[in-house]
């Protein structure tokens, strides 16, 4: 156990290593770039568009957007990035015997580290502008079982797209749909009655609706919502290391 | 499972699927129906491999023994088929292939380590063995990527024979890195075998087979065509190889200097004079004059010679094995008395090598002589006969 351990930590390390590689502001631009994207929607939606995509009226829109995004980021990030891990680790797939598993949960744990920079960013931002409180560490928990969703929706993907690399392309639509369908960019409220029941179908929605109440809202998500994420997070945890450990036999053959 | 067994593969098949386009792959999946060929690597395969034994693996080129050597390394699992092994394998087969270039050369040995299940604890008694013998030096602490191709090699080769394999997998690249560190490789594979553990080695070289290995299996098409001890296995592949290659057309090979691959060789065959030349009549003594340039003085060395009739057929072995090994520059003869050739045309390839004759510094042959026919009994050698009648 202490060797996955130790080779999650430098699988971990790897990555960041070779993310920012050569380039000399490193960690700044994991910041900047949803930063950028926050001040677009930003711009776009309340001056372009002059739209109020949500209902909170404490809070200005800039940090509702950031309430969440990072936390989006995170499962984007991890989803896609675990879906080519596989392919992209080929050399070491096919030449060194060693737990395969061990490259999409670590890819995972990279990208939620970094997108975590970006959490204490958004959390700096509230506590400046006077609005943070102490129940904002009931967050964790929702972090916890997010990342449990994450990790076995990567393991899925990383096990499936090196035998459907087409599945690869189709991730990128299936995590925008996602985006779009869930309560990041316009709170629950927002989305007309119809579509609302799709957006409960997205089980990012879950976790984005419970950020926005311990955060915004100052409540604790309900039972129901506690509940209903365990088992979404259960069941890809679930499903993502039976259909993994089922295929992982055959990837030197198809790489 | 029994003790002293290394490993056991029993009825060991391995077929591959091949499909034309990807999306094959996924019609397949989605219609129930074939869409792809296959291709059959391995084929029913029994192998059993003792403790502390070492096992040649030969055979033409898709014959298989790639894949054998990734089963055997667990990168690659059976189609069908059982195999079980005892002990932690290490591989030859891709040196430094799970290297990376951001770590440091200290953090690629703990990663290699980690990948093959051993704890960074137990790896740290290792870390200064493994530094000493790449000879990497300062290095060591600086990324991979400012490493040059030797030193990369160095290290690979380094961490893969410092995990203390129980079996070590070969293939072919037998020496790797300059002329100073192939033959500290091949030191090093001869010492793990005087230890005791497990060798599975491939190669092209029949020469090395037979030195190396107690038992050699000949791969042909995916099934074992012969199995046995090394000189008899040897034997017959060299000849099927003889056989093959004279159905396919009549044309002499190729005489001349044949350099071991990659030698930037320190000691160097600088002329072979043949004397008488270039008739040898049956009888006569054969003298093989030969001049070694050696830069290193240090640096013992043997001298092998090898008859060979013009079709490569090898008649007779000679090295200077009872001689103690040879320091420096230096003018040797071999000298072949009455020589006992009748009819043909012939040459002799000479070999310096390391004292152990594993590594081959420098390969020289001769330029072909030939014995005129005087018999007319057919045939190209004489051996002492009586008849009784």
């Amino acid at each position: 156990m202490t060797n996955w351990v130790n080779l999650v930590k430098y699988f971990l390390i790897k990555d960041i290593k070779s993310r920012y590689a050569g380039s000399g502001l490193g960690m700044f631009w994991t910041i900047m770039m949803p930063v950028f994207q926050i001040l677009l929607y930003w711009v776009v939606f309340s001056t372009v568009m002059r739209v109020k995509p949500h209902s909170n009226a404490q809070i200005p829109y800039v940090l509702f957007l950031l309430s969440t995004y990072f936390f989006w980021l995170a499962i984007s990030e991890g989803i896609a990035r675990s879906g080519m891990t596989i392919i992209e680790n080929a050399e070491l797939v096919k030449k060194v015997p060693f737990p395969i598993i061990i490259l999409p949960i670590s890819i995972t744990l990279s990208c939620y580290l970094q997108s975590m920079v970006g959490v204490i960013f958004f959390i700096l931002v509230f506590t400046f502008s006077g609005l943070s409180h102490l129940s904002m560490f009931m967050i964790v928990p929702v972090l916890i079982l997010q990342l449990i969703f994450s990790v076995g929706a990567g393991m899925l993907l990383a096990a499936i797209i090196p035998y459907l690399r087409d599945l690869q392309q189709i991730t990128g639509y299936v995590l925008q749909g996602m985006f779009f369908l869930s309560p990041i960019l316009y709170s629950l409220e927002a989305i007309p009655e119809n579509l609302r029941v799709l957006t409960y179908l997205n089980p990012v929605t879950l976790y984005v609706e419970s950020y926005h109440k311990i955060i915004l809202e100052r409540t604790l998500p309900g039972l129901w919502y506690w509940g209903a994420m365990a088992f979404c997070s259960g069941l890809f945890l679930f499903l993502g290391i039976k259909v993994f450990t089922k295929l992982n036999d055959g990837f030197a053959d198809i790489l | 499972m029994i003790e002293d067994i290394a490993i056991s593969m029993k009825d060991v098949s391995k077929v591959y699927c091949l499909y034309q386009k990807p999306i094959d792959r996924l019609k397949e999946i989605l219609f129930r129906k074939r869409y792809h060929n296959e291709f059959v690597a391995l084929h029913g395969l029994n192998i059993r491999i003792k403790k502390g034994e070492t096992l040649g693996i030969i055979g033409e080129n898709g014959a298989g023994k790639s894949t054998l050597l990734k089963i055997i390394a667990r990168t690659l699992k059976p189609t069908n088929g059982e195999v079980n092994i005892n002990g932690m394998v290490s591989s030859l087969l891709e040196l430094g292939s799970g290297f990376h270039p951001e770590f440091t050369g200290i953090d690629n040995i703990y990663f290699y380590g980690s990948l093959l299940g051993i704890p960074s604890s137990e790896m740290k008694g290792r870390v200064a063995e493994v530094v000493s013998f790449a000879e990497i030096g300062e290095h060591i602490n600086y990324p991979l990527k400012t490493y040059s191709s030797g030193m990369h090699v160095r290290l690979a080769f380094s961490v893969a024979m410092a995990v203390e394999p129980d079996i070590l997998v070969v293939d072919e690249a037998l020496s790797v890195g300059d002329l100073y560190f192939q033959k500290k490789s091949t030191d090093k594979i001869l010492s793990v075998k005087e230890k005791g553990k497990t060798i599975i080695f491939c190669s092209h070289s029949m020469y090395y087979i037979n030195r190396l290995c107690d038992r050699v299996i000949w791969l042909k098409n995916g099934v074992s065509a012969m199995e046995g001890s090394a000189h008899e296995v040897t034997q017959a592949y060299e000849t099927y190889q003889l056989k093959k290659e004279a159905a396919k057309s009549g044309e002499t090979p190729k005489v001349g200097r044949v350099k071991s691959p990659g030698a930037a060789s320190s000691i160097v065959i600088h002329d072979v004079i043949l004397t008488p030349f270039p008739n040898v009549r049956s009888g006569d003594d054969l003298t093989v004059g030969m001049e070694i340039m050696s830069m290193d003085d240090s640096v013992p060395y043997r001298v092998a010679a090898v008859l060979f009739r013009i079709d490569e057929l090898r008649i007779i072995s000679i090295g200077t094995r009872d001689h103690e090994p040879l320091y420096g520059s230096r003018k040797i003869t071999l000298c072949l008395p009455s020589l006992q050739l009748k009819e043909g045309t012939f040459f002799l390839k000479i070999h310096v090598m390391d004292e152990n004759f594993v590594h081959i510094y420098d390969s020289q042959a001769t330029v072909p002589f030939t014995v005129p026919k005087e018999s007319i009994e057919p045939g190209f050698i004489n051996i002492p006969y009586r008849w009784t009648i």
